[in-house]
């Protein structure tokens, strides 16, 4: 055995090579298959679908948090906080308006079923759901607008 | 005298010329090499990695054995490594130290945050909570920049 060629690094870097490429691409096809499982069970099966979908994404995923760690130079004290808001930024402003779109058509079939006007009926919630996402930085402006009016507290 | 003269001229160049001394320090160094780096390691993380198998089977996480065979597997390129960092200077020591923190803020870390986000997907899939692996992830991209964040708080 050549242990002069062996290295630490070059290890963990076949290590998560092999993950990434290899392991998490078959872990997707167990993913479908549970959910598949849990959906005919009447369960929740959102978390393997979307598990089975990361797995296979693993390397754009990587690419996307190292995205997220170079908003600034590598010796700036903020970078990790502008990392952490970047990744707050993809999360409100591509994925959620995403997930807005999904939440209408679930509020479209589920108006066709049932048509009780009520907040916690099923379309109504999937609508508010919606709204919300893609109301996200409006909420949260209209949050800091109250907090700052209280500032000066209660005359 | 004679003899004291050879042994600080031998000691500058690194060898020990004393012959018995030397034949303990080449034995040493034969036992070192032969035995414990070419014969003995290989076997510690064949060890290692049948540890692994075992700590998945009774649940545990297998992946501190897994490093710890590729940690030994590697101890000659890590040795040769070490001895590069080596400045030979009186601060040899701390430089070795500050040389090695560099390798793994820039190198090590970088790949141990693929594993984390592995780790993550594993997490979420398993109703566990992944948000923190996905904040370590990010932890490990930017650690120097961590490092300049508390020296500025200081």
């Amino acid at each position: 055995m050549n242990l002069g060629a062996m290295s630490f690094d070059q290890g963990i870097l076949n290590l998560a090579n092999w993950l990434g490429n290899v392991i998490m691409p078959t872990l997707a096809a167990v993913f479908i298959i549970l959910s598949v499982l849990q959906f005919s069970k009447g369960r929740e099966f959102a978390h393997s679908m979307y598990a089975a979908l990361a797995s296979l994404m693993i390397s754009g995923l990587v690419r996307a948090m190292e995205t997220f760690a170079s908003q600034a130079a590598w010796n700036n004290p903020d970078l990790y906080w502008l990392s952490l808001l970047a990744l707050i930024d993809w999360v409100a402003n591509v994925i959620l308006p995403v997930y807005a779109a999904s939440q209408v058509a679930a509020m479209a079939l589920k108006l066709g079923v049932s048509s009780l006007v009520h907040p916690t009926s099923g379309w109504l919630r999937h609508f508010l759901t919606a709204a919300f996402c893609l109301m996200l930085s409006g909420v949260l402006r209209l949050a800091e607008f109250f907090v700052t009016q209280g500032t000066g507290g209660i005359t | 005298m004679v003899l004291l003269v050879r042994y600080h001229h031998a000691a500058a160049i690194g060898g020990i010329a004393t012959g018995w001394i030397g034949s303990l320090v080449a034995d040493i160094s034969q036992f070192i090499t032969g035995f414990v780096v070419q014969r003995l390691v290989p076997t510690l993380a064949a060890f290692f990695v049948l540890r692994a198998v075992l700590d998945g089977a009774s649940g545990q996480q297998p992946l501190a054995s897994i490093l710890t065979a590729m940690f030994l597997l590697g101890v000659e390129t890590t040795y040769g490594l070490l001895q590069s960092y080596n400045t030979g200077t009186p601060y040899a020591m701390a430089d070795v130290l500050d040389s090695l923190w560099n390798h793994l803020a820039g190198t090590i870390m970088p790949l141990a945050a693929v594993l984390a986000l592995v780790g993550a997907i594993l997490n979420f899939a398993n109703h566990k909570p992944f948000m923190r692996l996905v904040a370590v992830s990010l932890a490990m991209l930017t650690t120097s920049a961590i490092w300049k964040l508390v020296v500025s708080m200081m």
